[in-house]
């Protein structure tokens, strides 16, 4: 708490957010979705429900890799020693 | 229904992407509006400026550094000049700052790296979207976006 106090948005880092650094994935493919999404969709389809489709796919493949790395570092590795 | 977006139909006779190329890295989303395609434009900018803010808000003004991320640096600078000044910002201000000071402006290990690959993000993100105004003509339609699937919506 006196991390946040004493932070200085825009001049120092979040130092305080390091412990939940994962979550920070998220707005950055909010981001990246509405990017993309600009350029694909035409100018008069429905970007913001695109965006977040992309968002809401790309954080599911995301969370699916990570199961699949988990079972692979903690269930397999161990049972080839 | 289908809406039509009447500000796409007309291209500005002056308009050249050699020009809107140079105008939509100083300002992303202003080359597209530049060739006609103000929607489109106002949304890469809102796009550009989630991730650019985001990401100085995360990793401080250390999330650009010339000098200690040189590599990352080269794909931040296709964000524009923004990416200089937050650069010129860290350098001679956050770095000219005494000792105590100097070290809580300094970004430490993933929330730095975060800070800087949001807005090297941005820049490669730019990049494309200055590719993307070469097959920009100010029309729209289904010739515009052929591979778009019900508005886009799963390409």
């Amino acid at each position: 708490m006196s991390m946040l106090l004493a932070w200085i948005p825009f001049l120092e880092p979040m130092h305080f957010m390091q412990p939940l650094w994962y979550l920070l994935s998220v707005p950055l493919l909010i981001g990246i979705a509405m990017v993309h999404k600009a350029l694909r969709v035409p100018q008069s389809g429905t970007w913001l429900r695109a965006s977040s489709i992309m968002t809401a796919q790309a954080l599911l493949g995301l969370i699916a890799l990570t199961l699949v790395l988990a079972a692979v570092v903690y269930g397999i590795v161990p049972s080839l020693h | 229904m289908t809406r039509t977006d009447h500000s796409s139909r007309s291209t500005s006779p002056a308009a050249h992407p050699g020009l809107a190329v140079i105008i939509g890295w100083v300002l992303p989303g202003a080359g597209h509006m530049l060739l006609g395609q103000r929607r489109r434009g106002i949304r890469i900018m809102i796009g550009m400026a989630v991730l650019i803010v985001l990401g100085v808000l995360i990793g401080g003004v250390d999330a650009v550094d010339s000098v200690r991320d040189r590599l990352w640096y080269f794909a931040q600078l296709g964000a524009g000049p923004i990416v200089i000044l937050i650069d010129v910002l860290n350098q001679k201000v956050a770095r000219a700052m005494p000792a105590p000071e100097v070290y809580q402006t300094m970004g430490l290990g993933h929330i730095n790296a975060i800070g800087t690959l949001y807005i090297a993000l941005a820049g490669l993100m730019n990049i494309v979207v200055l590719l993307d105004l070469f097959r920009t003509r100010g029309e729209e339609g289904p010739a515009r976006r052929r591979g778009d699937k019900s508005q886009g919506l799963y390409t």
